[in-house]
């Protein structure tokens, strides 16, 4: 009972304290299910979908290219010189493919024993520690931390909300975002909570912020993007 | 009661771990394991009526689901009840075999699937027992009025963001007793089709809003099934076949048709769903007709009902609760129909994989000589647990 009341009180916490944002501005994506995105140095878009295509998108949401490599169910991107680094969540891998022409390179095949969809959600890179850092979606919620050739280096269980559907770093800061309670969380270095937003949005699935510092997420069930502005 | 205080006690304490998957390439499975159990007790009897016997423990489920792929496109689905598998009753809202069935995805424009499963017929026989916070389905689409499940061939498309989803499937029209191996000596066999749309995105097939949905959501649905197995002179259906009330399965034409609607916002969801059935037996003496000549009765049998279910999900409190109310008129030349309230009040100790229900029906008429329940309350409490 005493781990119910921990997680209400933290819960209450998240709820109360966390700033109610807006979209300004949305556009319709012609992608199936896109489960992440990531601003690029050429100041385009990488989306990733549930049916495990890789794609990059101009800034009004236009398909540019495409990977002709494919996966299963691919959760999460990041962009990471000159490479691009994409979550498998059903195979648990990560797949690498050239981040100027959309080459597939190779894949890191990671283990985890989990249900299907209960895999790596998430892939964002603290610079500063150099080190990937894999989320899993619930069931439960677990940060783990790889060096740069995806060996395991620690991990660390993450209670606070339901699940996690998109990480990324900015500003020196992991950023956080749950799909379930449509909540996106900045982090300590400890992985403590230092701030909420509200997102008040159905099914957000990624996000990242672009060369203005605006908050861009995508929902998956409603395949739009949208532009929060600056947050911070 | 102390026993299953002490079985919820142990239950609630256990540490739940997730459904694993063998194989991480594009040939892997995931293994679940799924437990259900409760207490039922029934009050309020007829007079006349001395049976007591459903007044016990049941353990309602002990499955074990496979699911995976082989290949790129071509997925499997296996689920088998060890609760069931020494039950002789075939109970159709909670088979001994699950699932078995393959889909295959390879065509491109639609996904085809083959083998035993459920039926594309009803918005609610699409939710996972395991995802409602009743104990029961409603009675109108638990399996005694039309088949949930059967062996066939099926297809399935999605368009538009999966805000419509196109069914259709041709089934052997037995139902779950077309496992029994049983000849249908009228060699025919029941089509069903289903379409359904979604606004303002896909609606996942859940009773409770367990996202808190931060847009209202609405879906709706249509659909019919059509059969014509006219028995040969002599022959007849396996017992078991026909169903409960002796209508899943009949010899001569029968048109099932039904719409369903679903809403939910901000943890409150509610779902109704209306069903009829035209039967219209090949021999004019059948039963169904009540002793009323075949003419009179227009030549037909009307069968059909319809239920509401409000839910609130309260997330802070892990509990929802819900009021279903339900009606049902087995025939419509028989006098009376049969209506029940439904109260259920869920607790989830770790969401859905750990779950506390409690149900209450209220049995507020019946109709007699078709479905004498004989009792006016019934109250159940237990958990499941998925591993």
């Amino acid at each position: 009972m005493s781990l119910f009341f921990n997680w209400l009180v933290a819960f209450s916490l998240l709820m109360n304290g966390a700033v109610k944002i807006k979209p300004q501005s949305k556009i319709r994506l012609k992608v199936n299910e896109p489960s992440d995105i990531a601003y690029t140095k050429d100041k385009n878009y990488l989306v990733v979908s549930d049916g495990g295509t890789l794609l990059k998108l101009d800034n009004l949401g236009k398909i540019i290219l495409k990977a002709k490599q494919t996966g299963i169910d691919f959760e999460g991107v990041i962009e990471l010189e000159n490479l691009i680094y994409v979550s498998d969540e059903t195979s648990r891998k990560i797949m690498l493919y050239d981040a100027k022409t959309l080459e597939f390179i190779r894949s890191y095949q990671l283990q985890l024993q989990r249900a299907s969809n209960s895999g790596f959600e998430s892939i964002a890179y603290n610079t500063k520690k150099e080190k990937f850092i894999l989320i899993t979606e619930k069931n439960p919620i677990t940060i783990q931390e790889y060096s740069k050739d995806f060996v395991l280096q620690g991990e660390i269980a993450f209670t606070s909300v339901r699940d996690i559907s998109a990480a990324s770093f900015y500003n020196g800061s992991l950023f956080l975002l749950s799909d379930e309670d449509h909540l996106l969380m900045k982090l300590s270095e400890n992985y403590e909570i230092e701030k909420t937003w509200d997102l008040n949005l159905l099914n957000p699935e990624g996000f990242c912020f672009d060369e203005n510092n605006n908050l861009i997420v995508i929902s998956d069930d409603l395949e739009m993007l949208y532009n929060f502005g600056k947050i911070e | 009661m102390k026993k299953l205080i002490l079985i919820i006690i142990v239950f609630s304490t256990l540490q739940v771990f997730s459904q694993t998957q063998i194989g991480t390439g594009n040939s892997r499975m995931q293994i679940t394991y799924r437990f259900s159990s409760f207490a039922n007790y029934r009050a309020g009897w007829d007079s006349a009526y001395l049976d007591r016997k459903q007044n016990k423990f049941f353990l309602r489920n002990a499955q074990i689901l496979l699911k995976g792929t082989f290949g790129k496109n071509t997925e499997f689905d296996f689920g088998l009840d060890g609760a069931q598998l020494i039950s002789k009753a075939n109970d159709p809202q909670n088979p001994a075999l699950v699932d078995a069935n393959l889909t295959y995805k390879g065509l491109g424009f639609v996904d085809l699937i083959l083998g035993y499963g459920k039926v594309p017929y009803s918005r609610n026989n699409f939710v996972s027992f395991f995802e409602s916070p009743f104990w029961q389905r409603p009675e109108i689409v638990g399996g005694a009025f039309f088949s949930r499940r059967d062996v066939g061939v099926s297809f399935h498309k999605s368009l538009l963001r999966n805000t419509i989803n196109l069914f259709g499937g041709v089934y052997n029209g037995l139902g779950e007793s077309s496992l029994l191996g049983l000849n249908d000596p009228s060699g025919k066999f029941e089509y069903i089709s289903r379409v359904e749309y979604s606004y303002p995105s896909r609606y996942r097939y859940k009773e409770i809003d367990e996202r808190i949905s931060v847009i209202p959501m609405f879906s709706i649905g249509v659909n019919g099934r059509y059969t014509n197995k006219v028995l040969p002179v002599g022959e007849n259906f396996a017992a078991l076949t026909q169903g409960e009330f002796l209508t899943k399965v009949i010899s001569g034409e029968k048109y099932t048709y039904g719409a369903d609607a679903a809403f939910q916002y901000r943890g409150i969801s509610a779902q109704f769903e209306i069903h009829q059935m035209r039967m219209q037996p090949s021999d004019s003496s059948s039963f169904l007709y009540n002793k009323i000549s075949k003419s009179k009765a227009g030549g037909k049998i009307l069968s059909g009902g319809f239920f509401g279910q409000l839910n609130y999900y309260n997330l802070k409190a892990r509990s929802t609760v819900s009021v279903r109310y339900e009606e049902l008129n087995m025939n419509d030349l028989v006098p009376g129909y049969f209506a029940r309230w439904g109260f259920a009040y869920s607790y989830q100790i770790k969401g859905f994989n750990s779950l506390l229900k409690a149900q209450y029906f209220y049995n507020q008429k019946e109709e007699s000589l078709i479905d004498n329940l004989n009792h006016k309350h019934q109250f159940r409490l237990g958990i499941q647990i998925i591993i």
